[in-house]
């Protein structure tokens, strides 16, 4: 009876360290990459090569001092970071981090659980997340910050339903929404899933891109028109905690795009699973930062346009042919 | 079953860890009331309401999202259950299919996803 | 189980009384989010996996967006807090008719008792592919049903957001 709790207990404490470890040396190694294809050096004064820059970085924003216009809403404004940053931590309790272990005569499976409707359970999180951002712009009470939370809102619906229909491959050809299985499946057949479903994975990358507000999909805070979007009024701790729940954002559609996609923690035996499975999410955070550095941001009309007129069609007639392929139709 | 109560668990703490990250400067910030810092930013120009009304085009997008959604939730069993249906099963399923894409070109030919 | 009952009966309770008491409209599709999550939890208990998730992104993802795009935009403004009611005794009469319909309600739950299942649901029940085998098989019919609805909703949708030829032929002179 007490083994498991001590287990559910280190796993958490474990995922939410690596969540924020990784949201910490993800910027760091962002705004050093950025620098480097800016021809500059980007941050490298605080410890090693600029190390300690977001323990630094921590310290200084907790010792801001705390900004609430008095138009606002105090109790809204107060709650909207904290949804964000949840919402964003809640969706990793399903992704597993690596093959389950055996210990002391108990398989461990390194995810906090993993129900049947795992994917979904994800999908659910992740569209509560979305009220972080709208409630922030609202009770900011501040026209810059209601355009940049509506904005943000209209996107992420408007991606969310390609995104959708971008796993239903996924799901026909594995027959289950259990993340662990799906990458199990994969070991099985010996094939990672964006070989058959190489559409499918596109379409799912560019719509985590655009639930995680990156660039070329950073409408919401787009600082040459909104000043800074749906947090142009939040200072300290709470300003930070909106980059936060970016960046776990972007570790957890990291580590969904490699689950269902890429064979999850499969590899050469030469490494243990959970390094192969960090080294997948480290190469999807490179190419997220690749294209911020590359990519302008997207007309709002043609953001749009890109999710409705583009994205949903391609996934659905691609759902619909693996339908057909795995029903023995074609 | 007790793998929602670790989920419960786990978000259980990741909600008390945000809130308590954010009430860090509130706590340790320093508190110097005064000049115009808590005014709402607005590039100097004072207006005594941020916006009044907005554009109908987003109450679309969301009414046309929550039809949409509904259709894919229905959708989710279908994929996960397909091998169990066979040939006849997907025929059967192409109806529903035709439904949602005659609706969908419908919103579009008529503008639905116009944005300007 | 049942302690847990109680305390998600509360919560879902507490939430919905805030929907109600909330002064601010925003603050209702607040609390009204908080509900609709909190049912989600209660068919977890009840091990409808899917119909939870399918709860939390229909309801809290979609309808609940929906909400408060309008209750936001519409009250940016926040004079619309003191309006005088027209209707004096609609307060007394909602609560009235509150109490009668949940009377009524309890009276059913209680005189109506199905017996309960015995022994633990079996593996995959109200999982996807249990649902799929359902819904997409012998019970097909409804959800052809359900598309056709969807159909007339998007339908409904583009009638209602037509924008009015007065107006634009108004909007052309300006």
């Amino acid at each position: 009876m007490i083994l498991p709790i001590v287990i559910l207990v280190v796993k958490i404490v474990v995922l939410i360290g690596i969540l924020m470890g990784g949201f910490a040396y993800t910027m760091l190694l962002e705004r050093r990459l950025l620098g480097f294809f800016q021809l500059r050096l980007g941050p490298n004064r605080v410890g090693p090569a600029g190390l300690l820059q977001p323990v630094a970085d921590g310290i200084k924003m907790m010792n801001k001092e705390d900004l609430m216009p008095t138009a606002a809403d105090p109790w809204v404004f107060r709650l909207a970071p904290v949804v964000a940053l949840t919402a964003a931590l809640a969706v990793d309790a399903v992704v597993p981090f690596g093959a389950p272990i055996h210990l002391f005569g108990l398989t461990i499976s390194l995810d906090i659980a993993n129900p049947s409707v795992g994917l979904l359970y994800a999908f659910a999180f992740s569209s509560l997340g979305v009220y972080g951002i709208v409630l922030g712009g609202w009770a900011s009470q501040n026209k810059y910050s209601l355009l940049g939370g509506i904005r943000s809102s209209a996107q992420v619906i408007s991606y969310e339903l390609a995104m959708g229909l971008s796993v239903m491959g996924v799901l026909v050809m594995t027959g289950t929404a259990n993340l662990e299985k799906i990458v199990q499946w994969q070991g099985a057949h010996h094939i990672w899933l964006f070989i058959p479903q190489i559409i499918p994975f596109l379409i799912f990358f560019f719509t985590a891109m655009a639930e995680t507000n990156r660039t070329p999909f950073d409408l919401p805070e787009a600082e040459s028109e909104l000043v800074a979007g749906y947090h142009t009024e939040y200072s300290g701790i709470r300003f930070a905690m909106y980059f936060i729940a970016e960046y776990v954002n972007m570790i957890t559609a990291s580590g969904l795009a490699v689950t269902l996609f890429f064979g999850g923690w499969l590899g050469f035996p030469f490494l243990p699973p959970i390094i192969w499975f960090l080294l997948k999410v480290g190469a999807f955070l490179l190419l997220f930062i690749w294209v911020r550095a590359t990519l302008p941001r997207f007309r709002y009309d043609h953001l749009m346009d890109f999710g409705w007129k583009v994205l949903l069609p391609i996934a659905f007639v691609y759902f619909l042919g693996t339908a057909a392929f795995a029903t023995g139709v074609l | 079953m007790s793998g929602y109560g670790a989920i419960l668990i786990y978000v259980a703490v990741s909600a008390v860890l945000a809130a308590a990250i954010s009430m860090a400067s509130e706590i340790m910030g320093p508190h110097a009331p005064g000049g115009v810092k808590r005014e709402s930013y607005e590039s100097g120009i004072l207006v005594d309401r941020p916006l009044s009304h907005f554009s109908v085009r987003f109450y679309r997008v969301a009414m046309l999202f929550l039809i949409f959604d509904v259709s894919v939730m229905a959708i989710y069993p279908w994929a996960t259950s397909m091998r169990a249906f066979h040939a006849a099963g997907f025929v059967k399923a192409l109806f529903f299919m035709v439904v949602l894409a005659v609706g969908f070109a419908y919103v579009w030919r008529r503008g639905g996803f116009k944005w300007d | 189980m049942v302690i847990g009952f109680i305390i998600l009966a509360i919560l879902a309770l507490g939430f919905a009384l805030a929907v109600v008491l909330a002064k601010h409209p925003v603050h209702s599709a607040l609390a009204l989010i908080g509900h609709v999550v909190i049912l989600a939890i209660f068919y977890l208990l009840l091990r409808a996996e899917f119909l939870a998730a399918a709860q939390v992104i229909v309801y809290a993802g979609a309808i609940m967006v929906l909400f408060l795009f309008v209750v936001t935009l519409l009250s940016a403004g926040k004079e619309d807090q003191d309006a005088r009611e027209s209707l004096p005794a609609q307060r007394g009469l909602a609560a009235f008719l509150a109490i009668l319909g949940g009377a009524l309600l309890a009276g059913v739950a209680v005189r109506v008792t199905g017996t309960p299942p015995r022994g633990p649901a079996p593996t995959g029940y109200g999982g996807l592919l249990d649902m799929g085998r359902l819904l997409w098989g012998p019970d097909f019919p409804y959800l052809a049903v359900v598309a056709l609805m969807l159909l007339t909703a998007a339908l409904g949708v583009m009638v209602l957001n037509r924008p009015d030829p007065a107006a634009a032929a108004v909007k052309e002179v300006r």
